[in-house]
Order: C-alpha cells, then structure tokens, then sequence
C-alpha cells in the first residue's frame, strides 16, 4: 500500500491565510461534492481539478498546489462558481493562488508571462493586428487608442509580477 | 388526567399516508373524524408511487384498503374537494369552529357511481396530475382507479360548458343524472376539539435549475414522473420507456440533491431525506423490469436513515449491480450527433471526470412545503419553520405546535418517509387523545354491515362466487387472469366468476357486492394477494352484502404466485389454477359462523423503562388506564437520560423535561413500577394477557394487562467491534466526550479527530453537535471529522454548514478502508485514506473521538422468547409491516417502540413512545373486542374422554364435564382457545374439529390440489405452512421477489401443531409428490409449543412411511420466521431438487 503521507509537517497556517483573504473566504463551505469540476470545461486537462484544489488548501498542501499547472489553465468561465450548491467562490480562490504562486516564485507558464510583459509594455493584454486595424479602418472606425503605459508600469512594479519581469 | 370534556370530534386536514393513519387511528377509538382533502380524492403522493422501500412492496397495493377503510368507516366523514376556510378557538382553548368549503364538482356525489362513461365522452384533454403531467385526463375525470370516493369531479378551468357555455356532453351521457353544472360551494361548519394537520409536500420544480434540462428535454424526469413511468397501471402501462421516441433505454441516471443541499436562491438549503433511498427502490424496480438497463446513481452523501435500508442498498449493489457513483453531475445537455443525453460528472472515487451517454435521467428535486401551506398556516395560527414546513414547537414531541390542540404530522412537518409518516400519525392521534376521549366509544362502531341473510339459506347448495384479482399487472403480468377466471366457472358449485383490475378498490368491492346480491352468492372466493392483511377486508364486504363473513375464503396468487414465478408465467397460472380450485374446494363446506366478543383488561404492561415506555406509560396512564412498567435495572429513564440527554443542534436542554417524564412516571396515580424486574411467563391474547413478572429478589407477580408495549433501549457498540481496538488513553465515544466538554477543557490549538464509521443518522449529528461543542469551547482547537457519508436530519445541514464555516475539517475517507489510529513516538494519528485526493494521510490528533452505532438490546433476545415475538436480522423486533404498521407485532395486542424497533435519535423514540401509547390505547378505550370465532368444538357424540386435549392445552381450554347423556366428556372454552387445533390434530377420536379448518376443508383442498397431474419433471407439494412464520415467510419470499419453482401449493394453517397425520398420509395417497410442514422457529410458535408437537408427529410419520412406498424424505418440516423469506425460497428450491432426484411418487396421477 501507498504510504500515507505524515501531515504534521505541512503548512497549517495555509487554511488560515487561504480563508482570511477576499478570494479564498468561501474555502471552508465545500463539501466535496465535484460540482465544480464536472463543470469546468478544462478540467479533464487539469493535474489538480478544482474540487482537489479547495481540498489541499484544507488540509495545507500548499507547495503542489502552488505549483501546479491547474491554476493557469482556468479560463475563469465562472462556471464552477456558478453551480457550486454551497456557494463557493472557486474562481476567486484560483485567482487567489495565482497570487500566491508569484509571491511564492513558483514557475509560471511561458505564455502567462508573455501576457505579463504585453500588458507592462504596451498597457493592453493584446495588442490589435494589422489585419485588425485594417478592418476597423474599413468600416471607419476611430483608431485604437495608445495607452499611457506608465500608470501600469508603476502598479505592476509593486506586484509579485515585478519578480518575473525583472523589472525594478 | 384527560376529562371527557369538549366534543370528541377531530379535525385531520390532509388525505395522504399521514392523514389517513390518523384519522383511522382516532375514528377506530370512537373519535368522530372529519378528514379534510383538496383534491378530489384521498391518498395523496403515496397512491402516485409505484412500490414502497425497503420490502418493494406496491404501494398501491398496501394504500387501497386503507383508503376504502377511511370511506367505510362509521366514525369518518369524508370531506374531499374541500378546503378550510377559517378556524377559531374558543375561549378557553379547548375547542375549535372550523369553517369548511366544499368546492363544487358539478357532480353530485351521491349520484355518481363512478362509471366512467362522462371521462370516456368528454373531449377535453389537460395534463393529469396524478400521473405527474405523464399522462393526460379530461376535463371531468376520476383522477386513478383506486380513487377514493370513486366519483367524477369536472375541472371548471377547462370543462367547454363552464367556460364557454358549449359542450355538455357528460351531462348527456351520465346515466345516473349525476352531472350538474349549477352546482354551488357548500360552507360546513363544525366544532373540533383537536386539529392535525397532515397536508403533506410538492417537488420543487427542476425547471429553474437550467444545467439539468428539465422541461428541455424530455427524456429528462422527476422521480416522481418516474414512479408513474414504471407503474402498470400508469401512462406507459409499466414499461420503462423514452419519452422522446417510445423506445427502450440502455441507460438511466439518477440525479440527487435537485435543487436541495444548496445555499443558491430559490433552492433548498436542506437535505430531503428521502432521495436516496427511493433513488434505491426506482433502480432496483427498473432492474426487475429491464436487468439489460444500465442504472446508475449520481449522489453526494448517501442518506440512509431507516430500519433495513442499509440491507436494501447493498442488494442493490451487489444483487442488481446498480452503479452508485459519488459526485453530482454539472450538467446535462443533448449530443447534437446522436441525439442522446449527455451526463457530466465528477467520479470521486475515481477522480476522473467523466462524460456518458444516457438514454434517461431522473431528477430527485428537493421537496418542500405543499402549496398553501402559508395560507393554511395563517389561518390556524400555527408558525412555519425556517424552511417553510409546519414549526415543531417541542423537540420531543414534534407534532405539537404554538397552539394547544393543533398537530402536525408526515411531511408537511419536514420531509420524511412513510414509515416515520405514520409513526408520527400516530403520535399526534396520542397528543389528541389527551384532550379528550370519548365516552362511548363503541356507539358508531357497532352499526356496521346490514343484517344477515338467513342462516338456511347460507347453509343452501353452494353457490360460489369466484373473483379473479389482476392487481394492475401484479398479478396479470405473470398469470393469465382472463383464463383462470374462466376457468373458475367451470369448476363445481361456481355458479359466478368475475376478474377485476383491484379486487380491494372501492370499484372492485362494491362489483363483489353487487354480485353476491345479483347472483345470490352464499360463498365468496377472492384470489388476490395475502389474507394476512386483505381478509379483513373482503369479510366486511361479504358483511355489507348481508352474507356471513365467513363464508368468505381467499386465495393468494400475489405473494405466493405471480411474484415468486415471475419467470414461468404458464406454470404460474397452472398454479393459479390448482389454488382456485382449492380454494373454491374449501368455500364449498365453509359454515357461517358467528363472532364472540371479549372484554379488555384495562391495563397495559410496559417493558423497559427508556424514553420510548416512560413516554407510552404517561400517555396511557394519563388517559386513565392502569400502566405496570417493567425495567430490568436499577432505575427509570434509559440509554438516553444516562448517556445523552440531548437533542442535537437544539438549543433547549431537554434533561430537565426528561427527568421530569421519570418523576411524573413514578409518581403517577396510574402506574405501578417494578424495577430490577424481567417478566418471564407469557400466555393470553388481546385484550387477556397474564404475565409473571419476576424480580431480581425473587418476588413474583402475575399481572393481567389488555396490551403490551416492549421498549427496552439499544446500546452502544463497543470500539472494538467497529474499530478493533479497545479502551485507549485520549480515545472516546461521543457519549463520553461530551460530558468533558466545558470552557477551558481544551489546550491551545489542540486538535481532536472525530471519526463516524457506518454512521446512522444519530452517529453523524451526535458527531458534529460535539465538533461544534468544541470549537464553540476553545475556537483555537483544530477539528478532524473523518467520515464517509455525512447524514443529518432535516435541521443538521445548517450546522453542518456552520462547522465547515467555523473551521471544522471534514475528510471524506473510502468506506472500504476503515481509517487506522496508531501511536508513534507518544503522537496519535488517525490514518485514514482520503477520497477525493486519492491519498492517504495520518493526521496527528490530540484526542480521539468515536461514533458508536446502536446495537439492538441484549433484552430483545429474552423478551421475543417470552413474548413469542419476531427479531430481525440484527436482533431489533421485527413489525408486522414496515410502513403501514411499523410499530405492530404480528400478534395482536402487542406493540413496540424506542430504540428496540430501530437505532434512532432521542426525538424518534419520545414519538414513537407516543405512537405506541396511541396503538396500545385502542383497545382499552374500545373496552370490549371482537374475536374471530375460529376456534376449538367438541363433538360429544365422537368424544370418548381420553383427555389428551387438556394434557395438551397450554391454555387450559378443553376440560371434562359430564354431557348430557351423561358421559364425561371434553368441553372447550371459546374465550380461552385460541384456535391453534393441536387438540383436534392430536384427538384419537377426530372428535374436536377448529371452525374454519375443519377436517372436510382441508382434505377438500388436498383433494383439489392434487386433482390435476403435474408435468412429471415438476413434483407437487402439498405445504402445510403455520399462519404466523411460514405462512408469512412464504409472503416476505413473494414481497421480496425470492424466485422459487412453481411445485409447492400452500395450504394455511394456523399452526403447524394443527397438521393432522391424517392430511399427511391423505396427501400421499393423492399423488403429492412431496408434502412440506413449515412452522415457527423453536421458540417463536404463537400457541407456546404447537411446532414442537407437530416436529414429534412429523418424526412419527417419518417412521410409518419407512413401511411403505413413500420415501421418508419426501416428508419435510422446516421452521423459518417471517421475515426469512429468502431461506424459505432455498428451501422450496432444494426440497424440488430432492424431490426431482427422487423421481415421481408412486401414487401420482399420470
């Protein structure tokens, strides 16, 4: 048999942090029911599907969860949120992780980063295509506005994102 | 004390399983019972179901007669269609005017015979309610079969004449002029001096929760559209089908929590109770009728809570290989390739999320409040509860409210099932009888049936009267109705043979009455299913027809036919066949016979001083009669004043209300208390119980009671059984822990572990009432609850919630692998393997706590050997029927209550206290009872005064007199016989005969069973099976659907002592192939020592045979109780097998 995994070592004080912060108060509602996860669209890519999620976060298994790849993968449908019976936030909570993935230095995907830097350099998420500004000429449309990127550059500058930029 | 003060008239509103019960209950005492519907007939959800859990038993079925008993009945007046319109107290609260709307049904009640020929003409279509929008109706209809009354009622909304002045036609084709479309509401107004209320619940409509696609696709349903879908007599006739195409499907899912257990808007925060196991019953009945159909069941936390529903759901699993799935479903959508169902779920014990195909899904939706329950709750004066359902003001006695005199009881109190239902009409039919009771309580009662035919012509050449029962396709979908009726009329003196749809519906018995009349029937057979709970029936209606009820006999083709050979429908019939003909046998030289009457002892004896007897022993003693209350300790009070005085979740401390139920009992002008005492002897019948009561000093007490109510208290299970290990520092039961539970009994951050395995309903709130204790003591503990099902009553899920919110975390381990505790380096830890992670962990844990299941009293093993009474599987008592009388024994006169009957919560065993009381009430309020005349007579001409009946009579029945001629002689007192015939099997002289199992009957039905040869592969059996254990035994095997080849034809007894060698030999020499004595177990015979006489004579025979062609092994005895079922069903099967081995006998008819 599977050896069972001694718990008085993990980080107790997780639930705590998880359950006194805006994103993770609804934590302790769940009952185990996989609502959320039969209905999230991504889930079967999932490593951790989001009913585990709030589960580790329970019992304090805070290192795999932050390192997961899960946290990245949802495409905050809300779905989950939606028909969770006991309502809990499950959105907000992985939105919450992810802040305490960049906090923590955990690794983040490639194109998370990418958008990262997208947004610190050009103040928008994505930025329009040719072909896009072509289309909006033709139906006259007002160009897209520049965005004065050093208000973001100062906010972004005081997140853990600052860590992954390398920016100071 | 209750004064005969105010009028002893009650009001029920509500004409479902509740409101019947009570209304029954209190109409059976002499109340006058007003019974208030608004629909147009009674029976409500319980008459829409298919079968009922856990025996599967149709529901219909069990319902029918209490519902044509409710319209029969002198002391009921029947109000459906009706509303109430305004209450008042009086002014000192002992009564209530209640103000009553008769709403008009264009059809006048009286007139209409319930013909049918207005639906059939009518053309106006509308969804039908009682097949749950499955099926339509008319706008003038009779809403199912068994309806009661059995009359038309034309719904204004959409009736062409009354909404647009066109049409008329029913009024045209009625042929009783019983249409009439000016009629008007009539205002009825009546004093009461208590109320109950039973008005029941709805289904939450699905089609407000989007991601299930009610009302999208119909191949979605209610379980409630689904019990009618498998229902014969329903829109499909019983077949599971899609409603999309008509089609079979491979494949159903059931979906639980539908709108409950939800904290979203408009859903239900609360757990419905009920889901999971009728989810369990539907499955199960779909498997019997399709076993290709894959089932499955999606569900969160199983809820089980009831006496044998833990057995049913394991044979779902293991016997019909039902898919129990844990994870709830996000949606259900439609594959636009192939047009199927989609069902997405999360496979918890899996942990893959998977998506399949389905050909149905059947929501179970939250049920809530019955509509108008607000307004009705207005008009009482009575509070609703936080969920909407009538407000319990007490936590013991549930069924009062806010106002004194007003009772709730069934659903419309909080979701529960049937059995609890009933329980609970029955303890509001208590808390009414402590307001007033009735004086005369005999004066409506006795006006029943119209007077006799003359005896002359009751004794004339037969004329009999067969009936043929399809009941719906219980019957027919196995045995061919229409052939055995035919069949019946060619047999001798049937002079009339007639098949109905429900022999025991209003329709059916009212077209027996009429055809006893028409026909001038002077005997009437009825085959159908078991004379056990349908003769009493059936004997009225022969009474109402003006013919003696005992030229009545029945045939059982249900449970001992087309249930048991549901694979061999020629065979089966065949059978019907040769049961007819014996029965029609016996009618032939049936005699009227006339009833004797005995008075009640006015006197109940309590066993067993739990919270269940105190609260019966009040109740009855407060009613005015005597009360001796037996307990076998030190002192009063039970399992739950010692251990738990607590409800949990409830704020009122209920140990003060206990203690005082001890001091009111003790001190109680009406009650006698013998403690440290057992009662050891037992003899007697209803009404005349004698009972020795010995106590641990050695004093004895005979005592003479009407009734007897068994309630000793469950204990505990120890650890070690549960968890394998015994008393261990920092390991506890809840029960202990909690008493260590105050303000600073806990350290700083300290963790506890609670673990509930196997938990019931009580383990899992007791459980978590405790976690919150703790963390409400010191909110820095950390809390474990380890558990695998969380199952709560209907208030727990609120603190289920709140545990979770404050911090309690709650870890669903596999119930395949119990959770470990072990000590390492002076640490505990609890070891459990947690499901939805899929890993196990050892949490470190400070103290442990354990939830201790209830296992049944040492003492039920004593008192079923002293009282001759049944214990289940597990050693609780078994009842006579789970739903209708879940608190009965099979012998009459003797009930129980408490945590003997079942583990449960303080609340069930004070109600069940209260229903007992109610149960046992009847015949002392009554004071005098009936008592069926089939008993022992001498014939002084054959009698040579050997005496051998008085040696054998453990009732001192027979004794010796001089007779006329002036020979001595045996004479039998017929208020001490109880009929059990070992005197007339044992008689050298054949001189005593028991009415109704007279010599002549029985050899007929022998003669008749074996008058037609069997194919030589299948032997004939004749069985002589004893009324209480194999008899019923034989009924439990039908109920259950146990299989068993179609060689035996049952031949009732009332005890297996009654089999005369003679019918033995007689069988023999008929051709019976084989011949079968079934009896109670060795303690169980309800006439002391009747299946031993019969063991020693069957041994005699055994010997005789030896001597000729007969082989001895021919000859069996078997001795099962009534609840075994399956081993009488093994047993038919191997003595066929035996009997195949050993050939055909010598003397069958070829």
């Amino acid at each position: 048999m599977e050896r069972a995994l001694n718990l008085s070592k993990v980080n107790r004080v997780f639930l705590e942090e998880v359950k006194s912060s805006h994103t993770g108060r609804t934590v302790p509602y769940c009952y185990q029911c996989g609502t959320c996860s039969s209905s999230c669209p991504v889930a079967e890519e999932m490593d951790i599907k989001p009913h585990e999620m709030v589960e580790m976060i329970k019992l304090g298994l805070t290192d795999a969860l932050i390192r997961c790849k899960a946290i990245w993968q949802c495409t905050t449908c809300y779905m989950c949120t939606e028909r969770c019976p006991q309502e809990v936030q499950l959105t907000l909570i992985i939105l919450g992780l992810r802040n305490i993935a960049m906090r923590e230095g955990a690794v983040i995907p490639e194109a998370v980063k990418e958008s990262c830097k997208n947004l610190y350099e050009t103040g928008r998420l994505v930025t329009p295509s040719r072909f896009q500004r072509q289309q909006r000429e033709k139906l006259k449309l007002p160009e897209v506005l520049q965005v004065d990127t050093e208000p973001i550059k100062g906010m972004m500058k005081k997140t853990a994102v600052a860590g992954i930029l390398e920016v100071k | 004390m209750v004064e005969t003060r105010g009028s002893n008239h009650v009001l029920v509103i509500g004409g479902g399983i509740a409101g019947i019960t009570a209304a029954l209950d209190l109409a059976d005492k002499g109340f006058m019972v007003y019974l208030v519907e608004k629909s147009p007939s009674i029976g409500g959800h319980m008459a829409q179901l298919d079968k009922t859990f856990p025996t599967l038993d149709c529901s219909i079925c069990i319902l029918a007669p209490k519902m044509v008993e409710v319209a029969r009945h002198p002391n009921i007046r029947l109000l459906t269609y009706s509303e109430v319109e305004k209450v008042e107290r009086s002014a000192d609260g002992a009564s209530f005017t209640v103000k009553i709307i008769k709403k008009p049904r264009y059809v006048d009640e009286t007139k209409c015979v319930g013909c049918g020929l207005c639906t059939e003409k009518c053309p106006v279509r509308v969804k039908s309610e009682f097949e749950a929008g499955l099926g339509e109706r008319k706008a003038i209809y009779i809403p199912f079969p068994q309806a009661v009354p059995k009359v038309a009622t034309i719904d204004e909304n959409v009736c062409l004449h009354l909404t647009k002045g066109v049409c008329g036609v029913c009024e045209k084709v009625c042929p009783a002029g019983a249409v009439n479309y000016d009629q008007k509401a009539e205002e009825l107004s009546i004093e009461v001096s208590s109320i109950i209320v039973a008005t029941g619940y709805n289904l939450l409509d699905p089609s407000s929760l989007a991601q299930y696609g009610f009302g999208r696709f119909p191949d979605v349903l209610t379980s409630l559209q689904y019990e009618r879908l498998m229902n014969a007599a329903g829109p499909t006739g019983g077949h599971i089908v899609k409603i999309s195409d008509g089609s079979k499907p491979d494949k159903i899912y059931f979906i639980q929590c539908v709108g409950s257990r939800s904290e979203k808007p408009k859903r239900k925060s609360y757990c419905s109770q009920v889901c999971c196991m009728y989810a369990t019953k539907q499955a199960i009945v779909t498997k019997e009728h399709e076993p290709e159909i894959d089932v499955n069941i999606l569900y969160n936390d199983l809820r089980v809570a009831g006496k044998g529903y833990e057995a049913l759901v394991e044979r779902a699993k293991e016997e019909f290989k039902i898919n129990y799935i844990k994870g709830l479903p996000g949606e259900v959508r439609r594959d636009p390739l192939t047009g199927r169902l989609v069902v997405r779920y999360m496979d918890m014990s899996s942990g893959e999320i998977t998506e399949e195909q389905t050909d149905l899904v059947v929501l179970c939706p939250a049920m809530i409040p019955a509509e108008g329950s607000e307004t009705l709750a207005k008009k009482l004066g009575i509070d609703l509860n936080e969920f909407g359902f009538f407000n319990s003001s007490d936590p013991l006695s549930n069924v009062k409210t806010n106002i004194p005199g007003i009772f709730i009881c069934g659903c419309s109190q909080g979701p529960k099932d049937i059995s609890h239902s009933v329980i609970q009409a029955h303890a509001a039919a208590a808390e009414a009888i402590l307001r007033s009771i009735p004086s005369n309580p005999q004066a409506g009662l006795k006006e029943k049936g119209k007077s006799e035919v003359s005896e002359a012509f009751s004794m004339a050449e037969p004329r009999i009267g067969v009936f043929v029962c399809h009941c719906g396709l219980n019957i027919a979908n196995v045995v061919d109705v229409k052939e055995v009726t035919e069949y019946a009329k060619t047999l001798p003196n049937v002079v009339y043979a007639e098949d109905l749809m429900y022999a025991c519906s209003k329709d059916g018995t009212e077209r027996i009455k009429e055809a006893i009349v028409r026909e001038k029937l002077n005997r009437v057979v009825v085959a159908s299913c078991t004379p056990t709970t349908h003769a009493p029936l059936f004997r009225s209606i022969c009474k109402e027809a003006g013919l003696n009820p005992y030229l009545f006999e029945m045939v059982n083709i249900r449970e001992h036919d087309s249930w048991v050979h549901s694979k061999y429908p020629e065979e089966a019939t065949e059978k019907a066949k040769d049961l007819i003909r014996m029965g029609v046998a016996k009618a032939a030289l049936l005699e009227p016979l006339k009833e004797l009457s005995t008075s009640v002892t006015p006197a109940a004896l309590i066993v067993g001083g739990s919270v269940a007897g105190l609260v019966a022993a009040k109740v009855i003693a407060d009613a005015g009669y005597k009360v001796l209350l037996v307990e076998k300790t030190k002192k009063l009070g039970g399992m739950f004043l010692s251990e738990y005085p607590n409800i949990p979740f409830s704020e009122v401390d209920v140990r003060p209300e206990l203690e005082k139920l001890v001091e009111a009992v003790e001190g109680h002008k009406n009650i006698e208390v013998f403690l440290s005492s057992t009662p050891t002897e037992f003899k007697g019948s209803i009404g005349n119980f004698e009972v020795l009561i010995k106590s641990n000093s050695g004093e004895n007490r005979q005592v003479k009671v009407g009734v007897i109510i068994l309630s000793p208290d469950a204990s505990e299970v120890s650890p070690e059984e549960v968890y394998g290990y015994g008393k261990e520092d920092s390991v506890y039961s809840v029960h202990e822990f909690r008493r260590m539970i105050e303000p600073g009994s806990f350290k700083e951050g300290e963790t506890i572990g609670y673990i509930i395995y196997g938990g019931s309903e009580r383990c899992c709130a007791e459980a978590l009432d405790s976690a919150l204790e703790v963390k409400k003591s010191n909110p820095s503990t950390n809390v474990y609850v380890f558990y695998e099902d969380i199952r709560l009553p209907l208030e727990g899920e609120k603190f289920y919630r709140e545990a979770r919110e404050q911090g309690i975390v709650f870890i669903r381990f596999d119930g395949r692998s119990k959770p470990r505790i072990y000590t390492e380096k002076g640490r505990k830890f609890v070891e459990a393997y947690d499901l939805t992670l899929h890993q196990r962990f050892s949490f470190p844990v400070d103290k442990i706590v354990l939830s201790l299941p209830l296992v049944a009293p040492e003492e039920n093993r004593e008192l079923s050997s002293t009282f001759k009474v049944p214990l289940n599987d597990e050693g609780f008592f078994l009842e006579v029927h789970p739903k209708m009388r879940p608190i009965d024994f099979s012998s009459d006169g003797l009930f129980m209550a408490g945590t003997a009957h079942s583990p449960q919560s303080l609340t069930e065993a004070y109600v069940q206290g209260l229903a007992a009381a109610s149960r046992a009430l009847t015949p002392l309020i009554l004071k005098e009872l009936t008592v069926e005349p089939l008993i022992a007579v001498v014939d002084d001409e054959r009698c040579v005064g050997c005496g051998t009946c008085v040696s054998l009579c453990e009732y001192n029945a027979p004794r010796m007199v001089q007779s006329t001629s002036g020979r001595i002689v045996a004479e039998i007192d017929p208020m001490l016989c109880k009929g059990c015939g070992i005197c007339a099997a044992r008689c050298p002289a054949r001189a005593i005969e028991v009415k109704g199992f007279t010599r002549a009957q029985t050899m007929a039905m022998i003669r008749a069973a074996l008058a037609t040869p069997s194919p030589p592969d299948i032997p004939k059996v004749i069985a002589f099976l004893c009324n209480w254990c194999a008899y019923a035994g034989a009924n439990t095997a039908g109920v259950s659907r146990f299989q068993y080849p179609p060689s035996i034809r049952i031949i009732r007894m009332m005890c297996s002592g009654m089999v005369d060698p003679l019918y033995v030999l007689y069988a023999f020499m008929q051709g019976a192939d084989g011949v079968m004595i079934g009896g109670c177990k060795e303690a169980d015979c309800h006439y002391v020592s009747g299946n031993l006489e019969a063991e020693k004579t069957m041994d005699k025979i055994r010997e005789m045979l030896k001597t000729t062609m007969i082989d001895p092994e021919r000859l069996l005895n078997i001795w099962i109780s009534a609840g075994e079922g399956n081993i009488f069903a093994e047993k038919v099967k191997e003595f066929t097998e035996k009997l195949k081995s050993l050939g055909p006998s010598p003397y069958k008819r070829r």
